[in-house]
């Protein structure tokens, strides 16, 4: 059986990063992993459990403020309280709405494409340019250290295959170009895999615009991002 | 409330046309928010836009480059109170003080200090960078002269402090293209400084007794088109000063006070007659917020821990300290010195070539780029494995450089020696110590060409 962010009341908070980040506060849920990609729900839990008073701690998510966006209230406050203030809320399925916030450990950074009216993500291992015009280590300096940046948040590899990644926009649907071919084709939407570009495709968004066009990507059709 | 990039973004001429410098608006738009580029490095944005962004992409506190001999000194462009909450930008100028009645020969050991006080310390050029010259003597032709001498004898930014205007006009003369500071603007000289400052395009210190009235002068000089203004509270006591400087830094950062982003002046040498004092009031204004210390004189043993202290406080603690890769000699080696390979932390740099100093046996020292990580942090991202570190050893020349063909490897990379055996079938790979502390004891016994 599968949990979901739905049927799931109580979230882990994790605060390892810290150290480096001090506003950054993770809060992983069923369908969200740490953006780290070390830390899924059932890790923290079982940190928890092995050391109640550690970075791990349980958050109750409470009342739902925007089911669409992913924010609750008990992980509002809880966020409130474990950035000192510094963050009030976040959503965790939007890019475009208050993200959440990006430490500086993330597996992949995932910004938005204006002109292609999509979503690009690119994991810590490629080092090239990519068509957002940063490349990840740029990405990384500009929204890391536990900020909430609008249009970039950082994720695990594997959360792109979590039903809840970036769903506000459209989840996957989105994605117009990737790094990790690997990791997408175990999505089993083996045909929108083919309409992703990636490094191969071009670095840049005008390259990839007309490969996406002859692609009939569908975020080309889709409700304008911004 | 400041934009975000994305806010930003709307506004721009979405061309990616690559002419600001980075490769898309997107990009562009993100350095606006974080206060790390102008709005004036794009060719295309519309008039309606700049109104619009003006407000927003202007960094809080305004960037200033000091023209000096050598490359611009960047000051000002903070975007935050505490280093840990991204990192410090642009680290402090320090001047040495001069006074056109100092005698010739103090003059002369000073202009000496300031060239003979520089070291390198990872890679890094620590020095310093202005000369402060003081118009003390009411002759205005010596200051003008002093002026000209240091224009031509150094390669340091200048700022002349004068209060009279034609002795001011005459140094200036004497070193227009230095671009010198001009110290400085009060609510007195107001029309006559400006007025040089305008013409000659130099940058000023606004001076004021009190931080109201510093706000007041600003105002005044930016809407006449100063714009490069740096800031003197008028205090001379460390209490007041460090006071003054905090609500200098705090007012634009979270009250968006525009009057006051500015980099500011301190003198730590007007606020005590010991040298020693004078250096630690220094150290405390170089982690809170002085844009520019000007220091009473040089010597080795204060300024030396004031520049690595500045060093450190403006690393940013976001990226490990990095040195370059290539070979580095140590204690002219030859043809039959051993090869050490290590990573390039700069930690680890600096202690492993410190210790092959300390063997007195020259040696060749190889560093490789591993993004500023550890040996071990290194070999477990995959990145100082054989396969990354043979290609290094054969572009990087050393083959050419000793008749031998021995590498010596770290310790906690012994398993990585049979890969590199394969890979580098020439050499010979000998496991070196696990601590840098042993590598004394390690080549006195092993080491044989």
């Amino acid at each position: 059986m599968c949990k979901t962010d739905e049927t799931t009341e109580i979230y882990y908070s994790c605060l390892l990063c810290q150290s480096f980040a001090p506003s950054h506060v993770c809060v992983v849920s069923p369908e969200r992993t740490g953006l780290c990609g070390s830390y899924n729900w059932m890790d923290c839990k079982a940190s928890n459990e092995i050391n109640p008073t550690g970075p791990n701690q349980p958050v109750p998510k409470g009342e739902t403020i925007d089911a669409r966006l992913g924010q609750w209230k008990g992980v509002n406050d809880f966020v409130f309280k474990a950035s000192r203030g510094k963050v009030d809320h976040y959503n965790f399925y939007s890019i475009i709405n208050d993200p959440m916030t990006t430490c500086g450990c993330m597996e992949c950074i995932a910004a938005i494409l204006p002109i292609c009216n999509g979503i690009m993500t690119v994991n810590r291992d490629f080092m090239g340019m990519t068509p957002c015009g940063m490349k990840f280590t740029t990405l990384a300096g500009t929204i890391g250290g536990g900020i909430t940046t609008p249009g970039f948040v950082g994720h695990s590899k594997y959360n792109v295959a979590q039903r809840k990644f970036l769903i506000a926009e459209g989840g996957i649907k989105r994605l117009v170009a990737v790094r990790f071919n690997e990791r997408a084709k175990e999505l089993g939407i083996p045909d929108l895999m083919d309409r992703i570009a990636d490094e191969t495709i071009g670095t840049t968004e005008e390259e990839i615009l007309p490969f996406l066009t002859e692609k009939n990507h569908p975020a080309i059709t889709m409700d304008p991002l911004m | 409330m400041a934009l975000t990039g994305i806010e930003i973004f709307k506004h721009l001429p979405k061309t990616n046309c690559g002419k600001c410098g980075v490769p898309t608006c997107l990009a562009f738009a993100m350095s606006l928010a974080a206060g790390k580029a102008e709005l004036a490095s794009c060719p295309s944005v519309s008039d309606e836009a700049k109104a619009k962004l003006e407000e927003a992409s202007a960094p809080p506190i305004r960037p200033i480059s000091i023209v000096t001999g050598d490359k611009p000194l960047k000051i000002g462009g903070e975007t935050v109170l505490f280093r840990h909450e991204k990192r410090l930008e642009n680290p402090p100028g320090i001047a040495i003080l001069i006074s056109d009645t100092m005698a010739e020969t103090e003059v002369s050991r000073r202009l000496q200090n300031f060239k003979k006080f520089r070291y390198e310390r990872v890679g890094m050029d620590l020095r310093p960078e202005l000369v402060a010259i003081k118009y003390a003597s009411g002759k205005p032709e010596a200051f003008a002269a002093l002026a000209g001498k240091v224009k031509a004898e150094t390669d340091g930014g200048i700022i002349l402090i004068c209060e009279d205007m034609a002795a001011m006009a005459g140094a200036v003369a004497a070193c227009a293209e230095r671009k010198p500071i001009l110290y400085g603007v009060t609510g007195a000289n107001f029309d006559a400084l400006t007025g040089l400052a305008k013409e000659k395009g130099l940058p000023v210190v606004a001076k004021g007794a009190s931080l109201d009235e510093l706000g007041g002068l600003t105002d005044r000089l930016t809407k006449l088109g100063i714009k490069d203004i740096i800031l003197d509270s008028g205090a001379r006591s460390l209490k007041q000063t460090y006071t003054d400087q905090v609500s200098i830094r705090r007012a634009p950062l979270l009250n968006k006070v525009r009057s006051l982003g500015f980099p500011t002046i301190v003198f730590p040498g007007e606020m005590t007659d010991n040298p020693l004092k004078e250096a630690l009031i220094a150290a405390t204004f170089m982690a809170k917020y002085a844009g520019i210390i000007v220091l009473s004189d040089f010597s080795g043993e204060t300024l030396f821990p004031l520049l690595v202290a500045r060093m450190n406080l403006f690393t940013d603690p976001q990226r490990p300290l990095a040195t370059g890769e290539g070979i580095y000699e140590i204690g002219g080696p030859n043809e039959n010195s051993p090869v050490i390979i290590t990573c390039n932390f700069s930690l680890t740099y600096f202690i492993v070539s410190g210790e092959i100093e300390n063997t007195r046996m020259p040696a060749y020292l190889l560093i490789k780029d591993t993004e500023g990580l550890s040996v071990m942090t290194a070999w477990a991202a995959g990145k100082f494995s054989a396969d990354s570190i043979a290609p290094f050893i054969k572009k990087c020349g050393i083959a050419d450089k000793v008749k031998h063909r021995k590498l010596i490897i770290p310790g906690y990379l012994a398993s990585e020696s049979g890969g590199l055996e394969e890979e580098l079938p020439d050499w010979e790979i000998l496991i070196g110590p696990r601590e840098a502390a042993h590598l004394t004891s390690y080549l006195k016994n092993t080491w044989k060409s």
